[in-house]
């Protein structure tokens, strides 16, 4: 902590410390005063000191708040000694946010003796700025005012309405109170359970403001406060019956809670009774705006509002749009709220008014809204467009006011078409050969008949085929994807290509021995292309090299896949038969026993493609 | 053999008059859509000599009878409009512009027109937020065949992206780039399925008020022109749920015409 000291001018100046003697007579002299020592960047500085509940039973405790916005570090401040109130510093936040960092220093303030305690207020020099903190004053009430606590409520609600009634279209503030005795612990979250009117009535979000303390009947109650704004669409009297649901913390479970002997859970927060709480029904009176002094031009806004106006290019050519711009700010309905737009003139051509930029939320209170206007001159005779006005009723003063824009001078030339003719340039679209036309003051003429005429129903009828030949695309794409990796497969696997390759080359081999047959019935001829089958068969199936397939091998292999004694005998004859005609020449076979062994190799090699080798 | 030349000939003979008759099939359609298309020039025609020579009934009923005949299209439903504004309807003619804008958003003289007849009805045609506003500036139909050309071309990006790897560096951005459009097209899409949903509809009646409750007993919020386009939330009996700028209310059925 950093001593104080007080200057004779009263006024507060903060330094740092060099010697212990220095702070010792400082601290001895004057009791109003403290010290800041100061680390921070030279620049403004804003400083807020708060002090919350205000309002206190003896034995109870206050908090104090003093934070510097736009800092990332702050001294330790040591406050004055106040008599009766006891005042420890608990620590300080750092906070990191949109508006920028803060740092928050918090002390408990512990009244010793009932009566008034003023704090400040007090003057801070602050790296050479002078910074006013206001004085605060703390009650602190003996605990014989306590007396009548046991016939107060513990928990009630009110509602707080304007002092004055509102008008229709006004928005107005709508608080909602909620007090409790200091001993109950209430639930973080709080429910709106309804009792507003349901049509002509709009409330927008409520947001809870700070809690303060509020005397009652001579007791004291934590007040929480929540508020919405509100605006009423048609003039009335209203009945309003909020009721709000608040959880009660019960204290026993929170003592269970704190059992050394318990388990623990982080996660479990303090268990609630909800309870509801109904505000005693208040009636608002909507006043209708009035009738006297109403401007012609009035169309229904209710607040303050500014208007102002923007008219871009203003030297031009007959023809040429203008863009006017109204931008309308302030408080007040200003979601409905219209501003004046040109209306279609003798001397030029006024299209819509188009809003632009964000829309405010219907439930605002203020804000801005932007509007766009074209407008064409007609005639070069056009020198100025006329001021605009905007009437509104400002509910404060009870009156309606009325502001104006303009008049904005313009210099228009001649068109180059000549005379004043005027091309509809319709805002946003381009004036083109064809799509321009001499408008009047009226609406565009008939169009031409369509090129194409419809014819049985158009798209609608083909939608089946349409939604058909879509739903077909992903199927085509899957196929694709998948016959590429087979493809792919194919050539990185030469085991897997020559298996798939086994089938064809037999089956063509065997289409030779056919012919052979139908040639020649040569049995060297016939069994030449047999033999290279059943060898292309194995060699691929098996993924041997060309020389290494021989009988005894894929007898072997055969044998191994139990093709049956049967087939493993024909082939052993098909493997001997073919040395024998090949090699010797000396088998004389007819052709019918030709055909049968084409016949019979054709089957062993298709028993051969159905065995696991 | 004998047998089967001639079973030959017979088929070649049968499949001549089958040919023969499938022109003869083509010939008609084509004669009979001529004539079709005819009528609809001609009632067209003779819906606009109507309006020219103010017999705005007659003009009305011959545009009408295009529209029901499932020519409802910008040109026949813009001169409807026309026709309507000319004999004082203002809500149908609002509705005839609206439904005309809906297929042919970014036609100007649509736009004009509607504004013209919006402002002589003294309402103000709804702002939508910008987003929406972009997405209903294109037609469904529009919208429909843009996704449906930009779904083609993401499948044969990612056809080329399966089937040419060698090309990837280009097939795989472009497939993206054609997944992205797919995706505009199809938000535009919603936006028009959110149209019809919840449709726009045109009040056709004077001196209508927006109640809070589906009762005429009921507390009046806000009047509404003739022409006044609201939103159509709900539909309860006799009733519609509507909404119009910030207020939410009821308006009887018989006094709303959807916008479709």
């Amino acid at each position: 902590m950093i001593p104080f000291r007080k200057y004779p001018n009263g006024r507060l100046e903060t330094r740092r410390p060099r010697f212990a003697s220095l702070a010792f007579f400082a601290r001895g002299i004057f009791a109003w005063a403290f010290v800041f020592a100061f680390v921070l960047a030279a620049r403004a500085t804003d400083v807020t000191f708060d002090v919350q509940p205000r309002l206190l039973n003896l034995g109870e405790t206050a908090q104090a708040t003093l934070v510097f916005h736009g800092v990332r570090s702050a001294p330790n401040v040591e406050f004055p000694q106040i008599p009766g109130l006891q005042i420890t510093g608990t620590g300080q936040q750092m906070q990191f946010g949109t508006g920028g960092s803060r740092v928050s220093l918090t002390y408990n303030l512990f009244p010793q003796k009932p009566g008034t305690h003023v704090i400040g207020p007090y003057e801070l020099e602050y790296n050479g700025e002078k910074i006013q903190i206001p004085q605060v004053t703390l009650e602190v009430r003996a605990p014989a005012g306590n007396a009548g606590a046991a016939t107060n409520e513990m928990i009630f609600a009110r509602i707080s309405l304007p002092d004055k009634p509102p008008y229709i279209h006004q928005v107005f503030d709508l608080v909602l109170n909620l007090y409790s005795l200091p001993g109950v612990e209430l639930a973080r979250d709080v429910n709106l359970l309804g009792g507003f009117p349901e049509s002509g009535f709009a409330v927008g979000n409520f947001e809870e403001l700070q809690t303060v303390r509020e005397e009652v009947d001579g007791q004291f109650y934590n007040l929480r406060r929540f508020r919405a704004k509100a605006r009423a669409l048609t003039a009335g009297t209203f009945d309003l019956r909020p009721a709000l649901r608040v959880g009660v913390v019960d204290p026993n479970q929170r003592q269970q809670r704190r059992d050394p002997f318990g388990f623990f859970d982080p996660f479990a927060g303090p268990s609630a009774t909800p309870v509801s709480v109904a505000a005693p029904p208040a009636k608002l009176t909507v006043l209708s705006i009035p009738e006297e002094g109403r401007p012609a031009d009035f169309a229904g806004a209710v607040g303050q509002f500014e208007f102002a106006m923007d008219v871009r290019p203003r030297d031009l050519k007959v023809g040429e749009p203008i863009t006017v711009t109204c931008r309308l700010r302030g408080a007040g309905n200003i979601a409905s709220a219209l501003p004046p737009a040109y209306r279609d003139a003798e001397a030029f051509k006024a299209y819509d008014a188009r809003q632009v930029g964000d829309v405010p939320d219907p439930a605002a209170g203020d804000g801005a809204k932007t509007f766009e206007q074209v407008v064409i001159p007609r005639t070069d005779a056009l020198k100025e467009l006329p001021a605009l006005r905007f009437s509104y009723f400002d509910p404060a003063a009870a009156q309606y006011r009325t502001v104006s824009a303009g008049p904005f001078p313009l210099t228009v030339h001649p068109s180059e078409n000549g005379g004043s003719a005027l091309l509809l340039q319709v805002p946003g679209g381009v004036a083109t050969g064809g799509g321009s036309l001499v408008l009047g003051s009226d609406i565009v003429y008939l169009k031409p008949a369509p090129a194409h005429w419809r014819n049985g129903g158009g798209l609608a009828a083909h939608a089946p085929l349409v939604i058909g030949l879509h739903a077909a695309a992903p199927f085509a794409l899957a196929g694709l994807f998948f016959a590429t990796r087979r493809r792919n497969r194919l050539a990185t696997d030469i085991a897997l290509a020559r298996r798939q390759k086994a089938p064809r080359s037999a089956r063509a081999n065997l289409r030779k021995a056919e012919a052979a047959l139908k040639e020649s019935a040569a049995p060297a001829a016939v069994f030449a292309p047999l033999a290279a089958a059943v060898a292309d068969y194995f060699g691929h199936r098996l993924n041997l090299p060309p020389g290494a397939v021989d009988a005894p091998l894929i007898l072997d292999k055969l044998r191994a896949a139990q093709i049956g004694e049967a087939a493993q005998a024909k082939w052993q004859a098909f493997f001997a038969l073919s040395e024998q005609i090949r090699f010797a020449s000396s088998s004389a076979l007819s052709r019918d026993e030709l055909e049968t062994w084409l016949a019979d190799v054709a089957a062993l090699l298709r028993k051969a493609e159905r065995v696991k080798l | 053999m004998i047998k089967r030349s001639q079973n030959s000939g017979f088929r070649i003979q049968k499949r001549i008059v089958r040919f023969l008759g499938l022109i003869l099939l083509a010939a008609t359609a084509a004669l009979a859509a001529p004539e079709g298309v005819a009528s609809y020039e001609r009632t067209f025609a003779d819906a606009a000599r109507a309006y020219d020579e103010n017999r705005l009934p007659e003009a009305i009923a011959g545009f009408e009878t295009l529209a029901n005949a499932g020519q409802r299209m910008p040109e026949v439903l813009f001169n409807l409009g026309n026709a309507y504004y000319r004999n004082g309807n203002l809500g149908q003619a609002i509705l005839a512009y609206r439904q005309a804008q809906r297929l042919a958003p970014r036609d100007p003289d649509v736009r004009a027109n509607l504004g013209f007849a919006a402002q002589s009805a003294g309402i103000e045609l709804p702002a939508r937020n910008p987003l929406a506003a972009i997405l209903i500036d294109f037609s469904r139909a529009e919208w429909l065949a843009f996704g449906s050309a930009a779904f083609w071309l993401l499948f044969l990006a990612l056809a080329a992206w399966i089937g040419a790897p060698r090309f990837r560096f280009v097939s795989r951005p472009l497939a993206a780039v054609f997944a992205a459009l797919l995706l505009l097209a199809l938000a535009g899409a919603w936006a028009h399925r959110d149209l019809r949903q919840t449709p726009e509809g045109v009040v056709m009646t004077r001196d209508q008020k927006i109640l809070s409750g589906p009762l005429a007993t009921a507390t009046p919020l806000l009047a509404v022109p003739e022409g006044a386009i609201v939103r159509m939330l709900d539909v309860r009996g006799n009733w519609v749920e509507t909404e119009l700028g910030e207020t939410h209310g009821w308006l009887p059925a018989a006094a709303l015409t959807p916008v479709r």
